[in-house]
């Protein structure tokens, strides 16, 4: 396969995000903002406990720093562009390009998680480990090469999710609500705000039906050791269950969609 | 050549109902759906909260509930300056792409005009959300509220809507400095993150910068520690409202400021 | 006194800049290089009440700035400005009654419904009596033929229909000016000569002053006696159309396929405006040259696939002004 047009799609994405010097200015405050009362509302919650449900704070404010750089990684948004080129029909033109579609927006998205990473991921987590005076390590380094594994296959999964969800926002009509519950449960059960094991019984049920937690907690877990390194495995297992599962799912909607938009003309 | 507020309300009247039959003309549900969706999204938020302070006493002096009365406090305030501020979060579209000269050739305010035409009803969703949260969270609150509490509640919101309002005006009128960057979702975020949680869990440093300089802790935090009685009944509420005429007046002498600036160097 | 009166009027803009490539946009991180540009530079002009201009320019030559000035919205760098005896940014809501404006790119109608709520809207703004504003939308919906699409929403409407909603809209509240900003970009012959005929008839029956702009010849051809030329900022030309044509060392083009591609001293003593391979296009001035003539001169000596007479565009009329353009003799 020829990488090259992938590549260059990647570069015009970073060169376009660094050309709005104010847009990157405020990108790395937002960041700052959002990060501050995360690890002041921990620390006031544990004033006077030693550890809650298992955890103490210093593993509780390292659990709030990585798993928000974990998210920079993993944050891959825009379902609603293959949606878009789907009910507009212009995926007929896409199909005639020399190029694949989906893997220049998977490229752009790459260049979008590339630029995003080091102008804000990586400033925001100086900044919160300063801010928290020092992350505890990770329980092995064992531990912490999984979690970079893990990190990775999260970042698959969360490709497939967008790829996913982008064709089944094709079959079904009312996005909007969709998205916007998708979007609260993302907020609840992947694990980007509340550790799962703050969660209800209940909750920790739901969240395992969706595959958010399998991007965004389960590295974080690895790298605090709430997955233990025997358990991995297992878990690794999870995340490539959900990348072949939402890739199998996608695809089928993905030739179906094509089938009706080139035999019905949109 | 001022027009009342009575001609000006008709204006409003008459663009919300032109704004409802336009979202409606593509879909009848979307517009309902929308509303469901916001109201669901900021009831997962008052539910974040509660996942997070399940397992804690509370934070700060303040139990789980009464955290979750400042989140409603705040989205009421949201949604009414909102409804009204909303045509502002277009200010880079108004400036770069020129949509501004659309009511800069009308015989109007631009910005009263463009709040007329923008005023958005379907902030009703932020309001309904924050009213059934207090609804429910009441009974918790420890509290027995009588007349005098419910219209420092009201002066409160109002306070806080205008401080909001003036919060959106403000960095919307930076797009006539930068054209195609303001500091809307700065403030946005500014305002979205550190208002969640009681003044108190902050240092000293951090409190004074949201007391004086962007001053969200007016938006819920000193009101509800007034309505909880933290603090004196009367004080807090006064005060917000007072803050938020102030703001709202130096917001307003902003955006004179940045609009003669647009015409004057602008494209 | 002149309805409009320009007097040395200029406008400057100042645009920020960053070098090329990533390294580039880094360093915009920083620091913002910024440059003047001049738009408008320094030009003179009165409009009398009643007239109807055709205001011409290729694409970037300062008519929108132009006509954001006179409409109040941009302030003059320096220069003076007066619309019906008022400086139209000091007095925007006063001047703002007295223009209607309409601009070719965007709408001032709602996308989504239909173009009557649009001028109740409007109605309402300008506080246009019900009497009044019946019968203005009785002419309007006879001459500029809105009724064919009165009840439909605007998105679906054609570009040529749109923009006749929109001409309807900038004149419902009387106006004494209009400024058109490049009404008809992108419409048909068609539409574009009902929209003149709809513009020459409110221009002599209400007395609407007019000012048009385009960068297109042949719209003002047969509606504008007089017609202001502007490019870079500057005013090149301000007068009677028929001087501008007799100003031009072109006042015909002409295209002509050849079947192979001629050497390239073939055509000494021609104006040669345009070659591109065996498309080659000629000026020439009806008045000393007959088209005749020369195309039998051209087909005596080289294979002629194909001719095509055409008007001149701006763009040709704007280079012979400007010492008779590269390639004359």
């Amino acid at each position: 396969m020829n990488l090259r047009p992938y590549l260059a799609q990647m570069r015009g994405v970073i060169r376009v995000n660094f050309a709005y010097p104010a847009r990157v200015w405020t990108g790395l405050l937002y960041g700052f903002f959002h990060i501050i009362p995360q690890v002041f509302v921990w620390r006031a919650l544990y004033a006077g406990k030693d550890a809650v449900a298992g955890a103490t704070l210093p593993e509780m404010l390292t659990y709030v720093v990585l798993s928000n750089l974990v998210g920079f990684v993993t944050w891959f948004n825009g379902a609603s562009y293959i949606e878009q080129r789907m009910k507009d029909g212009s995926i007929g033109l896409d199909l005639l390009r020399p190029v694949s579609m989906r893997g220049l927006f998977v490229a752009a998205n790459l260049g979008d998680v590339a630029t995003s990473l080091v102008m804000y991921g990586l400033p925001q987590t100086l900044l919160a480990i300063v801010l928290v005076g020092g992350i505890v390590a990770p329980v092995s380094w064992e531990a912490f090469g999984l979690f970079l594994l893990t990190t990775l296959l999260g970042m698959g999964v969360q490709i497939c999710w967008m790829l996913f969800l982008g064709t089944f926002s094709y079959w079904f009509i009312n996005t909007w609500l969709m998205q916007w519950l998708l979007q609260a449960s993302w907020k609840l059960l992947s694990g980007a705000l509340v550790p799962l094991w703050l969660l209800p019984k209940w909750m920790l049920t739901i969240a395992r039906l969706l595959p958010f937690q399998a991007s965004q907690y389960t590295p974080v877990a690895v790298y605090l050791g709430r997955i233990p390194v025997s358990d991995v495995p297992r878990a690794i297992l999870v995340q490539v269950g959900w990348i072949i599962g939402l890739l199998a799912l996608h695809s089928l909607m993905w030739h179906r969609g094509i089938r009706r938009i080139v035999v019905l003309g949109g | 050549m001022l027009n009342s507020a009575k001609w000006w309300l008709g204006l409003g009247w008459m663009s919300l109902k032109m704004r409802v039959a336009s979202q409606i003309s593509y879909n009848r549900w979307s517009y309902f759906s929308l509303f469901i969706a916001q109201m669901l999204s900021y009831l997962s938020d008052m539910a974040l909260v509660w996942a997070m302070f399940r397992a804690f006493q509370g934070v700060d002096g303040w139990s789980l509930y009464q955290v979750i009365l400042l989140n409603a406090i705040y989205l009421m305030s949201y949604g009414i300056s909102q409804a009204f501020t909303v045509g502002l979060w277009d200010s880079n579209d108004l400036v770069a792409n020129g949509t501004l000269d659309d009511y800069l050739i009308r015989p109007l305010n631009p910005l009263v005009h463009l709040m007329a035409r923008n005023f958005n009803v379907g902030y009703l969703s932020h309001l309904t959300t924050a009213i059934i949260t207090i609804a429910v969270i009441y009974p918790h609150l420890g509290v027995a509220w009588g007349v005098l509490h419910w219209v420092f509640l009201a002066v409160s919101i109002i306070g806080a809507s205008l401080i909001n309002a003036a919060l959106t005006i403000f960095p919307a009128a930076t797009s006539f400095i930068w054209t195609r960057q303001s500091l809307l979702s700065l403030i946005q975020s500014i305002r979205f993150s550190f208002n969640k949680y009681p003044l108190g869990i902050y240092p000293t440093v951090v409190r004074i910068f949201l007391t004086v300089v962007i001053p969200i802790a007016f938006l819920n935090y000193y009101p509800a520690a007034s309505l909880l009685g933290k603090a004196p009944l009367a004080l807090w509420p006064l005060i917000t409202l007072a803050v938020g005429v102030l703001m709202m007046t130096a917001a307003l002498a902003f955006w004179r400021w940045g609009l003669a600036r647009y015409s004057s160097s602008g494209s | 006194m002149p309805l409009v009166q320009a007097r040395d009027l200029r406008k400057v803009f100042i645009r920020h800049t960053h070098g090329p490539g990533i390294r580039g946009a880094l360093q915009g991180l920083f620091r913002r290089q910024s440059e003047p540009v001049v738009a408008v530079d320094g030009i003179d002009f009165d409009i009398e009440a009643g007239e109807f201009i055709g205001f011409i320019g290729p694409n970037g030559a300062g008519k929108s700035t132009t006509i954001k000035m006179l409409s109040g919205i941009l302030v003059p760098t320096s220069g003076e400005l007066k619309v019906d005896g008022l400086v139209p940014h000091r007095d925007r809501r006063i001047n703002a009654r007295k223009i209607g404006v309409v601009f070719g790119q965007r709408s001032q109608l709602w996308w989504d419904l239909p173009i009557p709520e649009s001028y109740n809207l409007l109605r309402y703004i300008y506080g246009i009596p019900q009497a009044d504003y019946d019968e203005r939308i009785a002419y309007f919906r006879d001459l500029l033929g809105l009724d064919e699409f009165w009840t439909q929403p605007v998105r679906e409407l054609s570009l040529g229909q749109r923009m006749r909603g929109e001409v309807g809209a900038a004149l419902l509240h009387r106006p004494k000016l209009l400024y058109l900003d490049e009404p008809t970009i992108g419409m048909d012959a068609l539409v574009k000569e009902r929209l003149r005929h709809f513009l020459v008839d409110t221009n002599r029956r209400d007395g609407v002053t007019i000012l048009l702009t385009t960068h297109d010849l042949d719209e003002i051809e047969r509606s504008c006696r007089r017609v202001m030329l502007i490019n870079r900022g500057k005013l090149l030309f301000d007068g009677q159309l028929e001087n501008l044509r007799a100003e031009c060392s072109a006042d015909t083009v002409m295209t002509v396929l050849f079947g192979e591609e001629p050497p390239a001293d073939a055509f000494e003593g021609l104006q040669v405006l345009e070659r591109d391979g065996a498309r080659v296009t000629f000026g020439f001035r009806r008045g000393t040259t007959a088209s005749g003539d020369l195309i039998n001169a051209l087909m005596s000596r080289y294979t002629v696939r194909d001719i095509k007479l055409t008007e001149p565009s701006v763009d040709v009329v704007v280079s012979s002004l400007y010492g008779g353009g590269e390639g004359s003799a």
